[in-house]
């Protein structure tokens, strides 16, 4: 019977759906279930970004952590007073400025654009706010976070290990 | 002078601009205040639906289903018994006023007994006549007043639909707000909009349990200690406890003085206070500490101080308002002490 996909239509948010989906994919989130990306999403904002348009610089404080949900992102690295390197380039379901969610420091490279990009942020002082109310999902959240930072750092180890 | 100092410069004249407006129509602004707090204490419990997945419209609908049948039910509980002792306590007033009066007079004969001098030089006298001329002046209002009250229940209907509006476009209008940031201010204004949210979740949230928590018990505690118009008490002593500071003692006065014309003695005046202190106790060391209330984190001679400062502008909203607005200056200043690439 057709009535169960009209009454879901009706009453379900379809943009939800699709968000607690592509966040599923994301590294940081794995391992929680649909209740718990859906209590994730009360937490996030969505930010439209123009092509070519910084969306932090290097040596500002960081308060937020960012995921492309579509679109592309240039980190950059100064190399000079007018030069600056490119350390990687992020499409969707990929993220960045992590540490910020653990300590406000000041930030180590540059954010900019590369196309028209959408991306979800969440920023420290909420998701603190989350983890005093749901420590259950703020503690798995932390811990996969903690993983992608081991795993970088042991990439980062492994590249001055080759160049030594 | 640079750019940077220009672009300083107008945002305080358009803060400035924007104080003078809201100040110059604050007389309609009630309703739209009274919504926009009702809004954002129930956003958490839409926010609880939204994660379920429920569209907003629907969780607004339902949220406003439940606030329809717990309101109707309380209506139907504690309505008859507000206009019972509203009725008794406007048809009882002369006979208060003849006890007040027959109390002071023998009161007056005991003192003037004890010290004739006070008698010859008419201290009393002259007192009481004041006294009276005042009394009767503000109990000719008491009719008014009520008028008033009355008037205000058009504001039921007027404060659902607006927070209905602002519940259903309340994130649409921030996310609009938000996607006009320029890209270099975002983390910062996110900051700025996330620690306010906090501070004022904290504050509304508090004080509205806190209040309905002291409410319920100040009734209880006035039923038991016998005192009429418990009801009508609980509630002026639950609104008057959102109030930091000042509230509690508001909310004693009405109970003493009803329970004094009732019992005609000291020791229910003990008693009433006794009660209140322990509702307080309960709400500091209890209540407080469950809700998280203290979350504000001003001191106490600002909260004073914002309170007389805001009933000075806007009367009785103003005191409700002020602490709320410190908390917003306080963050925006810090922001801004802390971030100096904001302008």
């Amino acid at each position: 019977m057709a009535i169960k996909p009209t009454l879901k239509n009706l009453f379900f948010d379809k943009e939800f759906e699709e968000k607690v989906k592509f966040l599923q994919n994301i590294p940081i989130f794995e391992g929680l279930n649909k209740g718990a990306l859906g209590k994730i999403t009360g937490i996030i904002y969505s930010k439209k970004y123009a092509a070519d348009e910084i969306i932090f610089e290097e040596g500002k404080v960081g308060k937020a952590l960012f995921i492309v949900s579509s679109g592309e992102v240039a980190i950059h690295k100064a190399t000079g007073e007018n030069d600056s390197k490119i350390l990687a380039k992020l499409g969707p379901g990929s993220f960045f400025g992590e540490m910020a969610l653990l300590e406000e420091l000041p930030r180590s490279a540059t954010a900019k654009t590369t196309q028209e990009t959408t991306l979800f942020l969440i920023y420290k002082v909420k998701f603190d706010w989350f983890m005093e109310r749901d420590p259950r999902v703020g503690l798995k959240v932390i811990f996969n976070l903690a993983k992608v930072l081991s795993a970088r750092l042991r990439e980062t180890s492994e590249f001055f290990a080759k160049t030594l | 002078m640079s750019n940077k100092t220009y672009k300083i410069i107008g945002l305080i004249l358009v803060i400035c601009a924007a104080i003078w407006l809201l100040f110059s129509i604050r007389s309609i602004l009630m309703p739209f205040v009274i919504s926009a707090v009702l809004a954002y204490l129930l956003s958490p419990l839409l926010g609880i639906l939204e994660t379920k997945g429920l569209k907003r419209i629907i969780s607004v609908l339902i949220l406003y289903s439940v606030f329809l049948i717990v309101f109707l039910g309380s209506a139907v509980l504690l309505l008859p018994q507000i206009f019972r002792e509203v009725s008794v306590l406007s048809s009882n007033i002369p006979e208060y006023t003849r006890n007040i009066k027959g109390s002071i007079y023998s009161l007056q004969l005991n003192i003037e007994n004890k010290y004739p001098i006070i008698k010859q030089k008419g201290i009393i006298d002259d007192s009481l006549k004041n006294a009276e001329s005042f009394l009767n002046e503000k109990t000719a209002q008491i009719p008014q007043y009520l008028a008033e009250a009355f008037s205000m229940l058009s504001l039921f209907v007027l404060i659902p639909f607006i927070t209905f509006f602002f519940l259903l476009e309340g994130r649409t209008g921030i996310d609009f707000v938000f996607q006009k940031i320029p890209s270099r201010y975002t983390e910062t204004i996110l900051s700025l909009i996330c620690e306010i949210d906090e501070v004022l979740g904290n504050f509304f949230r508090g004080q509205f349990i806190e209040s309905s928590c002291v409410g319920v018990l100040s009734m209880i505690g006035l039923l038991i200690l016998g005192v009429d118009y418990a009801v009508i008490i609980g509630i002026i002593a639950g609104l008057a406890n959102m109030i930091p500071y000042l509230g509690p003692f508001a909310g004693t006065v009405p109970a003493l003085i009803v329970g004094f014309i009732k019992f005609q003695n000291i020791s229910i005046m003990i008693k009433i206070i006794a009660m209140f202190s322990i509702v307080q106790f309960i709400d500091n060391n209890i209540i407080q500490p469950i809700i998280l209330s203290h979350g504000v984190n001003l001191h106490p001679v600002t909260v004073i101080f914002s309170i007389m400062a805001g009933a000075q502008v806007a009367g009785v909203i103003g005191m409700f308002l002020a602490v709320p607005v410190v908390c917003i200056i306080k963050a925006t200043f810090l922001i801004i002490v802390r971030r100096k690439d904001l302008i």
